[in-house]
């Protein structure tokens, strides 16, 4: 399953990607999981498995149990009453395009969505942070792109499950995730 | 038997009221999590920019929107001003609305003593404003902005003393070239109106408030 099918589309700060500085390995960046919400972390594992086996280098991710202190290594997972879709991602950056602190923020009832549901919501809302925008709709279709932000997590929806994979052609630009070449499609 | 049930309904009350309170709790905790803007902004020591992401799933239904709808309001997008929230996490942005008509006030339907709205501001989430000469913004990417000197309709709810968006993106259109178009930048919302005249679509709007009352 290709995770940009369609041509990736960025975030950018004037010529820079809004990105998540790369942390030296072995450090990776904390997603903060609280307590509450640990019925959540079989979905959360399997985006974070998946993003951290597309990225060859730079950013890893890593879920934590502990409050880290917010910051560009730690993104907190959260929710708030207002949500009323699947979930969508909160980031401030620097004139560089560096994220400084982020959350990913789902719906009160995520307990409700289905399994894929929620692992595609948190797959999706990770890409955000790697720079990454939404999807063209309909040309990128559903179930052909992680950043097409159309899928369902209702109950009894059925929601193809995409992920990243090693042969995507993943953020590159001024981030330095890739390290691949910016000619094809676009970048 | 009687008292036992008066002891158990009691017992109840407790329980609910102390799921109730577990469940504010829970929210409270969570939307306490992280910094207000102006820590934000001091930690980072330098000017900051924000963006909340298009909310991913499917979009809504023009009757989520409806039903939630306190005032339809119609006029020129004027003015605006952002400010802090009172809980300092989001920036607020207040456009003066020229030529301001209201086709429809729930307090004119359902009160004994109607109020017709005065009020020509329209508040939506996002924003720039300065504190301590550092710059922050906050993009609210599914509706960023609202573009001066635009003919608009808007669905608003009613927080506070204010009249915000309803559903935050879902109750802005714009009015151009005869035509109903959504602000909210979600596609597949209110594809209803998309091939009618905006007269129709504004008729329609307003009917389908009224009918879900």
């Amino acid at each position: 399953m290709n995770a940009f099918k369609c041509k990736p589309k960025f975030l950018t700060q004037e010529s820079n990607i809004v990105r998540l500085e790369p942390v030296t390995a072995p450090d990776k960046v904390k997603i903060y999981l609280p307590d509450t919400m640990s019925g959540a972390t079989t979905a959360l594992e399997a985006a974070v498995n998946s993003w951290n086996a597309a990225l060859p280098s730079g950013v890893q991710f890593e879920i934590v149990s502990a409050e880290c202190s917010l910051g560009p290594a730690c993104i907190h997972v959260v929710t708030i009453p207002g949500q009323t879709l699947c979930g969508n991602a909160y980031k401030l950056w620097n004139s560089s395009g560096l994220i400084t602190e982020g959350q990913i923020q789902l719906r009160t009832d995520w307990n409700t969505y289905t399994s894929n549901g929620l692992k595609r919501t948190f797959a999706h809302e990770l890409g955000h942070f790697l720079g990454l925008d939404n999807s063209d709709i309909p040309a990128c279709g559903v179930d052909d792109a992680v950043m097409q932000d159309d899928f369902d997590c209702a109950p009894n929806t059925t929601t193809k499950l995409v992920s990243p994979t090693l042969n995507d052609t993943l953020p590159v630009g001024n981030s330095t995730y890739g390290g691949k070449p910016t000619a094809a499609c676009g970048w | 038997v009687i008292r036992g049930e008066v002891v158990t309904l009691k017992k109840l009350q407790v329980l609910l009221l102390a799921s109730l309170l577990t469940v504010y709790v829970s929210d409270a905790y969570s939307q306490s999590i992280g910094r207000t803007i102006p820590q934000s902004l001091a930690a980072a020591g330098t000017s900051l920019n924000g963006a909340v992401t298009t909310p991913s799933g499917p979009a809504p239904s023009m009757d989520i929107v409806v039903r939630q709808t306190d005032v339809i309001l119609s006029g020129i997008i004027g003015e605006s001003r952002s400010y802090l929230s009172k809980d300092q996490r989001e920036v607020y942005t207040d456009y003066t609305i020229l030529k301001p008509v209201f086709l429809y006030s729930r307090s004119l339907v359902t009160s004994s003593k109607p109020e017709i709205p005065r009020e020509t501001l329209v508040t939506l989430a996002g924003g720039t404003i300065s504190i301590n000469g550092l710059t922050f913004t906050l993009i609210h990417q599914a509706l960023p902005s609202l573009e001066p000197n635009t003919e608009c309709l808007f669905l608003l709810k009613r927080v506070d003393d204010k009249y915000h968006i309803v559903e935050t993106y879902y109750g802005a259109f714009s009015i151009a070239d005869g035509k109903l178009h959504p602000l909210a930048k979600k596609w597949g919302f209110a594809r209803e109106y998309e091939n009618v005249s905006a007269v129709v679509a504004v008729a329609a709007i307003v009917d389908r408030v009224n009918t879900s009352k």
